[in-house]
């Protein structure tokens, strides 16, 4: 046997999610509908079979052991410091280490500037003393070539030159360890 | 101290790492009972806590516009826990690890004392209401289940499965028949 009645209306009446009045019209349908009051009682029982369902409680440690896991996995291996900066400053962060890279950048460039015109470059423009130059490639060669030659002049300026240019870049040189950028750049 | 939910969620968005334990140990239980539920075995709703907070704790900076925070964590375990058990759907998600792990105590939600006899009817009962639970298909499952055994109005559901509240009531009502119908002979018995 079934009634027209509202679905609806009668599982909300269980659920207590009716107003008032609402509630009232519900019961007293229920009071005279056999239909509707075996589908109320129905719904009814499921509701109490489903929170009889047993869970098994875990071990007592269990709640201890799952905290430190999860603190594990995000707490101690991402920590608010270093993931969760504001905005703001994490744009002025990135922009301060663009600036000291950028420095760094600019320095090595000038160290490597200076060290070509000391070393070797400053040598090729001055056409005083163009034996020094080609003895700048490798030590071996100026000291053979100082001894050897007894016309060359080994002024105190380019000896300066010359030492400066083996401080910054050691014996024998960049361009006497690299002879193809020697040539690349025109220096015999 | 008893902080509330909205204070230790305002201290976990301004950074304090020690809120984010507090919601932790406020919340695994309510999180592991209802995995457990849904899927069956405390493997899957271990991994249903941890990921929960795992994700939570990833989108920390959404929780300053959360209003409802045991919801906006329900929602991250239903989810994850409905993509397992479609995961697992195939395979026996079922597992009745009940005497799996040393240690672990039975704790029934009807806190009686039963004779042997009872115990076993009981047991009976209780695997015949999971089989009928693993019937629904994940969402009429989780729907039942938050709504009959955690007590979720069914607005909250809604916003909990990020659903009209009518589909709630639609799931609610299939799953219901499906139930009334498998347990029929349950219903029936004078208790």
């Amino acid at each position: 046997m079934t009634c027209p009645y509202p679905r609806s209306l009668l599982e909300d009446y269980v659920d207590r999610e009716l107003p008032e009045a609402e509630a009232e019209a519900v019961a007293k349908h229920l009071a005279a509908c056999d239909a509707c009051r075996a589908e109320y009682e129905a719904i009814l029982k499921l509701k109490s079979l489903l929170r009889r369902q047993a869970v098994p409680e875990p071990h007592p440690e269990y709640w201890k052991e799952v905290s430190s896991l999860i603190l594990a996995r995000t707490v101690e291996s991402a920590p608010f410091e270093t993931v969760d900066r504001p905005f703001d400053q994490v744009r002025s962060s990135e922009r301060a280490s663009f600036v000291r890279a950028l420095i760094s950048v600019a320095a090595s460039l000038g160290i490597f500037i200076a060290a070509l015109s000391f070393g070797s470059i400053g040598g090729v423009a001055t056409s005083e003393d163009p034996p020094l130059e080609r003895q700048v490639l490798s030590t071996s060669t100026l000291v053979a070539g100082a001894h050897a030659d007894a016309n060359l002049e080994i002024t105190l300026s380019n000896h300066e030159r010359v030492s400066k240019a083996l401080l910054l870049l050691g014996p024998p040189g960049l361009l006497g360890r690299f002879p193809e950028m020697a040539t690349a750049l025109g220096i015999e | 101290m008893n902080e509330t939910t909205p204070e230790l969620l305002k201290r976990f968005a301004e950074g304090d790492a020690s809120a984010f334990t507090g919601l932790v140990e406020r919340f695994q239980k309510r999180v592991y009972y209802l995995a457990y539920q849904m899927l069956g075995n405390h493997l899957d709703a271990d991994e249903v806590v941890q990921e929960s907070f795992v994700r939570i704790y990833g989108r920390r900076k959404e929780l300053t516009g959360v209003t409802n925070f045991p919801s906006f964590l329900m929602r991250i375990a239903t989810n994850y826990s409905i993509d397992l058990l479609r995961k697992r759907k195939g395979h026996s998600q079922m597992v009745d690890d009940s005497t799996a792990l040393p240690g672990e105590v039975q704790v029934e939600l009807s806190r009686k004392v039963r004779t042997p006899d009872e115990n076993f009817k009981n047991k009976v009962l209780m695997e015949e209401i999971r089989r009928a639970l693993a019937t629904l298909p994940p969402r009429q499952k989780i729907t039942a289940l938050l709504h009959d055994v955690e007590g979720y109005a069914k607005s909250e559901i809604a916003e909990i499965l990020d659903c009209p509240e009518a589909t709630v009531r639609s799931n609610l009502h299939i799953a219901r028949k499906k139930l009334k119908k498998i347990l029929e002979k349950r219903l029936a018995d004078k208790e």
